[in-house]
């Protein structure tokens, strides 16, 4: 009696080839997918961290250009702003809880004042970094700076500055193809005293 | 029988597909989490924008109601200004105009419910993305300041801008944002009260300055017709600007397109199709043959022209020295605060008579005052010459005729010489001399003909131009710092409150 032989179940060679090549094409279809998506992801990061900054620094340096007093730039390209002393108390950082707006009043010159003195806000680039100084307190408002400049053109009516950011995220080691981006920013300077 | 055997079916790749299903569902939704923490930032940051522009329009309100005296809407509170949004009680007081000591106009659109007759139902809204409603409410009150050096009052605008926020009661992933912005999301940051949905809100605080307003703004303010003919041209210069003028005198080289024309009453008004260089505007019929009006010509014209009125004098101010001019004369001028006043009965130059109207010996600018009851009349080769230091006013109850050489104002500057007329009369300026020269004479019908004309500016009833004679009207006049008359309002402190 011949003993029955005993089924071998496998791949053929071909078969074998067949998924190796299909996994490969599907492992690399995945790897190939989730790095883009992850580089997608930090260029959608890298945009919405710059946008924001952009926002930031223009918005602030607005803020400040608006209710300016005076405004001037040094050789180091810092912009000095003075703002009056609108609160009661603490003027570098008012609460609404401790610190009540004043009334105005004429000074000599029969222009408007509020508190006694002024507080002095700087705007300017330290290394990569972006500061806004208020009353000698340095904070970095923004990141990834390269260049700052103050147009110096009329700052009696208005000032006019130009923030170059390097870019967060690019394709390829070093500059790419856009090697920063540059926000303009021209506020008029709404205080009468600010434009004699 | 033929056993078979099935392999092991093993799950490895069931769990390979999970597991890969898992790392591609764990990064997409982290990406689209931290893609709508983005959008949750660019939102607020849209929305604090928003709140900006709500404020300045509450501004733009306030200031509109100041220079145009509409309060609709605006209701008036007694007491002084609360640091919170006003709630005033269910029948406040319409405003008329603008707040006296202890009180401020408040007009809102709030969000928040408000009563009718006070709240304005018209905030703004947007149609696209992002925060499609924008609120403000805004006050004005003097806060105390005193009048100015022109007896005008100054008033402080507050107002506050309000914009919802689109997005979830989230703080922004921009961490540095949040130092700037200060969105509301839980609860009203200066109330404290808790809000149904993120908020952004800025406050403004603006003082705003009455402009003195001058009585020349425009050349010629009529409250009867205009007829002009001849060559002549209605057009305007500027004599403070080397630009506008040479020497600060008119040239037509350096021709302006100032020379407005208006008219509370135009009656039977024709330009003959001459040339002005300037806007026309007027109440009443239209003016006829208009094509040369090189500026705007617009109705109605709405106007108070001020009636003219002799000075105040009492017995022994002037110098009564001289009672009449008739013949040859010098009258000598004062300083400008003890200037030299005269009471003459009449000016009646002619032939080669020459008035005078000297300087003092002091070198500055000198000033004197004349006040004429009857007509002041100069013919034939007669004429009033003016010191260039010397600045003359004059009232005159009675025609006015400048005729021949007329009048030499030195100076160039018409501003030197204010002409008064008051009553009703005429005046003439006639011949081949300028007169420079202002004109203030509402009541008074103005004939300029000739080849001369009138560098200035005039008011008067009416005015016929004929004979080539014209009107430069001296865009300088319009400066008149020291008139109690507000023109408008404009910014003279501007602060955000970053509370």
């Amino acid at each position: 009696m011949t003993k029955p032989r005993q089924a071998i179940i496998a791949f053929t060679l071909v078969e074998m080839l067949m998924t190796l090549a299909g996994s490969a094409i599907v492992l690399t279809a995945l790897v190939v997918g989730g790095i883009a998506l992850q580089r997608s992801f930090a260029a959608v990061e890298g945009y919405s961290t710059s946008d924001g900054d952009e926002l930031r620094v223009s918005d602030y340096i607005a803020l400040d250009v608006r209710r300016a007093l005076t405004a001037s730039v040094d050789a180091n390209n810092t912009l000095t702003l003075t703002i009056p002393n609108y609160y009661d108390a603490n003027n570098n950082n008012p609460k609404w809880s401790n610190a009540h707006a004043l009334t105005p009043s004429f000074n000599a010159n029969g222009a408007i004042q509020y508190g006694a003195g002024s507080t002095t806000i700087k705007y300017y680039k330290l290394s990569s970094s972006f500061i806004r100084e208020v009353s000698g307190t340095a904070n970095t408002i923004a990141s990834n700076v390269s260049s700052f400049s103050v147009t110096s053109q009329d700052l009696t009516s208005s000032v006019s500055c130009s923030i170059t950011f390097t870019p967060n995220f690019t394709t390829s080691p070093g500059p790419g193809a856009v090697i920063g981006t540059t926000v303009y920013s021209n506020t008029f300077l709404r205080n009468a005293t600010a434009r004699q | 029988m033929i056993a078979t055997r099935l392999g092991k079916r093993s799950g490895s790749v069931l769990l390979t597909v999970l597991l890969t299903i898992t790392i591609l569902s764990m990064l997409c939704f982290t990406s689209l989490y931290i893609a709508g923490q983005n959008a949750n930032a660019v939102a607020q940051a849209a929305s604090w924008q928003q709140a900006l522009g709500g404020a300045e329009s509450a501004v733009d309100q306030a200031i509109a109601a100041l220079n145009t005296g509409t309060w609709t809407n605006w209701v008036t509170l007694s007491g002084s200004l609360p640091n919170l949004q006003p709630q005033p009680g269910a029948t406040p007081a319409s405003a008329s105009g603008p707040p006296g000591a202890n009180q401020y106009n408040y007009l809102s659109n709030s969000l928040t419910s408000q009563l009718i007759n006070y709240n304005v139902a018209n905030a703004i809204t947007t149609g696209g993305e992002g925060s499609n409603l924008v609120s403000m409410w805004t006050t004005i009150d003097t806060a105390n300041l005193p009048l100015d050096s022109n007896g005008n009052q100054w008033y402080r605008i507050r107002a506050t801008g309000t914009a919802a926020t689109v997005g979830p009661a989230r703080v922004s992933n921009q961490r540095l944002d949040n130092d700037l912005r200060k969105i509301g999301l839980r609860f009203d940051r200066k109330t404290n009260n808790a809000i149904a949905s993120p908020q952004a809100t800025r406050t403004i605080e603006v003082i705003v300055q009455a402009l003195a307003q001058s009585i020349w703004v425009r050349g010629v303010t009529l409250k009867s017709s205009i007829t002009m003919s001849g060559g002549g041209t209605i057009d305007s210069f500027n004599s403070g600007d080397s630009f506008k003028s040479t020497n600060g005198l008119y040239d037509s080289a350096k021709r302006q397109s100032h020379g407005d024309v208006a008219t509370t009453n135009s009656g039977n008004s024709n330009l003959n199709n001459t040339y002005v260089y300037g806007n026309l505007s007027y109440s009443g019929s239209a003016v006829k043959n208009t094509n040369d009006v090189q500026g705007t010509i617009s109705t109605p014209f709405n106007a108070t022209i001020p009636a003219t009125s002799d000075p105040s004098w009492t017995s022994g101010m002037w110098d009564s020295s001289v009672t009449q001019v008739n013949g040859t004369a010098t009258l000598t001028a004062g300083t400008q605060s003890s200037p030299t006043l005269y009471k003459l009965s009449q000016i009646n130059l002619s032939g080669s008579n020459v008035l005078t109207i000297a300087a003092n010996t002091s070198g500055t600018d000198s000033y004197i005052e004349i006040w004429v009851t009857g007509k002041m009349t100069t013919s034939g080769s007669s004429y009033i010459t003016q010191d260039p230091k010397v600045h003359v006013t004059y009232w005159v109850d009675n025609d006015i005729t400048l005729s021949g050489s007329s009048y030499l104002n030195q100076s160039g500057l018409a501003a030197n010489v204010v002409i008064n007329g008051v009553g009703s009369h005429n005046f003439t300026a006639s011949g081949s001399a300028n007169f420079i020269g202002v004109v203030d004479a509402p009541g008074f019908n103005v004939t300029i003909s000739g080849f001369g004309g009138i560098s200035g500016a005039l008011i008067g009833n009416s005015l016929t131009i004929s004979g080539g004679a014209s009107l430069h009207y001296d865009e300088a006049l319009n400066t008149n710092s020291s008139s109690s008359s507000v023109g408008n309002y404009a910014f003279a402190s501007w602060f955000e409150d970053s509370r």
